[in-house]
């Protein structure tokens, strides 16, 4: 059980990392583009159209909020587990609540992985509003990161439904004396 | 359910308690009214063979199927 809160707690810092991460490189990449790329980090689509430097203020207000789609996702399913190590802390495996936080996850990545998509198409346009009529772009891709990503979203699902019969499972057995 | 349960009935003629039973049987006495009412889904072999060691009877003296009505 020690082992068990350990890697629980282990979980718990790595969760509040990526959401620390995650929120400070969205508003660090926007507002100060120049000492970001010292970090050698970079928006690949915005750099191969010129990088931040080339976009206008509504451009750049467009990409904020585009870029912000489906990091707002991510935070939400990286809430999500942090209210799941809470639930398993207080070794409430089977419950309710830990099904909901397991399925909800694996939605919310799910929902991820589709804005991821969709913000790059997005991102494009926004990117080539300003340039001359026949310049715009519209551009879909879909990359095996983005169906690799798919999978913690499949495993949340899986595991919130083996908790739904497990708890199911554990119900009946109480009925049996 | 169409099994009942008739172990009140033998408590009543072996002048047995309920609370002695559960002792000797090692459950509650909330599931051992639980099962006397039938609101049971299903009962283990262990404490089967407890009830049917203590009422000196058979499995079968407990339980019994009556078949469903017909609309």
């Amino acid at each position: 059980m020690a082992n068990v809160s350990r890697s629980i707690r282990t979980l718990r810092a790595i969760v509040i990392t990526i959401i620390l991460v995650v929120i400070i490189a969205q508003f660090w990449f926007w507002l100060e583009p120049a000492s970001f790329k010292w970090i050698s980090a970079s928006h690949p689509i915005i750099s191969e159209y010129g990088g931040i430097g080339e976009l206008d203020t509504t451009q750049k207000i467009l990409g904020f909020l585009i870029t912000l789609l489906p990091k707002v996702t991510l935070l939400w399913s990286m809430f999500l587990l942090l209210r799941l190590t809470k639930v398993l802390t207080a070794e409430k495996w089977f419950d309710q609540e830990c099904e909901d936080c397991c399925l909800q996850i694996g939605k919310w990545l799910i929902a991820y992985v589709i804005l991821v998509v969709v913000h790059r198409t997005l991102l494009v346009l926004a990117l080539t509003m300003t340039a001359p009529a026949g310049k715009k772009e519209l551009a879909i891709s879909i990359s095996s990161s983005d169906l690799i990503a798919l999978v913690p979203a499949l495993l949340a699902l899986i595991i919130g439904h083996m908790v739904k019969l497990a708890r199911a499972q554990r119900d009946e057995l109480n009925e049996i004396v | 359910m169409p099994i009942i349960v008739r172990l009140d009935i033998l408590l009543a003629k072996h002048k047995v308690k309920s609370k002695d039973l559960a002792a000797h049987v090692g459950i509650t006495e909330a599931n051992l009214s639980l099962l006397k009412s039938g609101k049971v889904k299903g009962v283990r072999f262990a404490t089967l063979a407890a009830i049917c060691d203590y009422l000196g009877c058979q499995p079968g003296d407990l339980l019994q199927y009556e078949e469903p009505l017909e609309d």
